[in-house]
């Protein structure tokens, strides 16, 4: 099946390993991408900014997936929330959405509220078959046993995510699961990264990234896997500095994006995943694979 | 104070009555993150915003410790939403003239220069060694094809809103 594929600010400018992983595995999972020529920022930085701004510069990029006749793919949560809430409300208000489509034609665009947004996760879950993916495997990760992080925006509001139970989300257990290895439900599952409030505080958020490593770790886990280039920047990217000032003495807890850990049971090769751009040590892990 | 805004005719209709509905149980405050590390307490906006202090609210810079993390939503019982309420707040802050994170300011302003909140970054690997998009043979990076039109449109919904 073929999507439109949004990779916002932060994947394309700097987290380069979650495109690449992505882009390596989907071929091999039935999954088409096609770029979207002309897009843009998904608008939530500047929410709290100007909302209007935010409403334009969302409805903008979903025109353009209108316009290629796809469902709208984010890998970001943050572009995934922007789009689903910007949806909702522009359904509510027509007056907003008459406004906002007088800016867009300034561009030649014109949203017009049909588009159907999908989450990695979802697309994912689509894709691949949880009973019998172990035999398409070439490392089978048995013996291992790992943590989604599903991230706020993957599952929140839940009154408008249709795709996943907001409060017991077990699409990427299932997931990582379906590679060999065990996942188990832990009370922070749900838990923020913190990253949101790193601008404003950011010992503050290194407390909320670095509470819930302390927790995984303390419950056993071998390593945690996340959807979103925010939290994974947080969980992988800080976690040195984090443990640091949290004086944590144990080893670092392996951090992967989602799609590399398929790469991985799929036998792709660590540069096609980007794995040499994973901060946590990730080595003593991948030596453990059957 | 100018309280009249396009943008939040989105939300609420009317914020004096919004949070009539609020009992002050607190549910939001106790699933709220930030208020696990930070001075941020969504009951306590709920309860600001009964009493009608919006001046003094988009004035405290408690409005910008928001994780934006949607859970203060999703407990209350009788469905208000002090997260909306916080990006509200933002917005007539910002709106006018009280203090708030520059980071905005930095992004807003990348936005009107190239579509995005940060150009294409060299990025170091375990090895040191430092990588582009073009040396991981990743596809140009999409950007409105033409960025004069893009900038315009942009420039007339926000200021527009202003």
């Amino acid at each position: 099946m073929k999507y439109a594929l949004f990779l916002g600010c932060v994947i394309p400018t700097e987290q380069y390993q979650y495109e690449l992983s992505f882009r390596a595995i989907a071929p091999l999972l039935g999954i088409e991408v096609v770029d979207m020529d002309g897009s843009s920022c998904c608008g939530v930085p500047v929410k709290g900014y100007n909302v209007v701004g935010w409403l334009f510069l969302a409805a903008r990029n979903m025109a353009i997936a209108e316009n290629l006749g796809l469902d709208l793919l984010t890998l970001c949560n943050g572009c995934y929330n922007s789009f689903v809430e910007a949806k909702h409300y522009l359904e509510t208000k027509p007056d907003v959405m008459e406004k906002v489509n007088d800016s867009l034609a300034l561009e030649g665009l014109e949203y017009h509220g049909s588009v159907k947004l999908v989450h990695v996760l979802e697309v994912l879950r689509t894709h691949i078959d949880i009973e019998h993916m172990k035999d398409s495997l070439k490392h089978t990760l048995d013996g291992f046993k790992i943590a989604p992080h599903y991230g706020c925006h993957a599952l929140r509001p839940s009154d408008i995510i249709e795709y996943v139970d907001s409060e017991d989300p077990q699409i990427m257990d299932d997931l990582i699961k379906a590679l060999g290895a065990s996942s188990e439900y832990y009370p922070e599952k749900l838990d923020c990264c913190g990253s949101t409030i790193t601008g404003v505080d950011y010992e503050a958020s290194f407390k909320l990234t670095g509470a819930k490593i302390e927790a995984l770790q303390k419950r056993g886990f071998d390593a945690l896997v996340t959807v979103c280039p925010f939290c994974q920047k947080m969980y992988d990217g800080k976690q040195e500095a984090i443990k640091r000032i949290m004086k944590d003495q144990k080893p670092m807890l392996p951090v992967f994006y989602l799609p590399q850990l398929i790469g991985i049971a799929l036998g792709l090769d660590n540069e096609s995943l980007g794995l040499n751009f994973n901060a946590t040590p990730i080595d003593d892990f991948l030596r453990g694979l059957y | 104070m100018e309280t009249q805004h396009d943008a939040w005719s989105l939300f609420y209709e009317d914020l004096d009555t919004l949070f009539e509905e609020c009992n002050q149980c607190g549910k939001c405050s106790s699933g709220c993150p930030a208020a696990r590390v930070l001075a941020l307490r969504p009951r306590k906006i709920a309860l600001s915003a009964q009493r009608k202090k919006l001046e003094e609210m988009i004035s405290s810079e408690v409005i910008w410790l928001c994780a934006q993390c949607h859970q203060c939503l999703e407990r209350c019982p009788r469905e208000i939403s002090p997260y909306e309420v916080i990006i509200y707040l933002q917005n007539l802050a910002v709106k006018n003239g009280a203090e708030y994170p520059r980071d905005l300011d930095i992004m807003s302003n990348s936005l009107k220069r190239i579509s995005r909140i940060q150009e294409v970054q060299e990025i170091m690997d375990k090895e040191f060694e430092d990588y582009t998009r073009d040396d991981l043979d990743l596809p140009e990076l999409p950007a409105p094809k033409d960025m004069g039109a893009f900038v315009r449109a942009f420039r007339r919904i926000t200021e527009e809103a202003e």
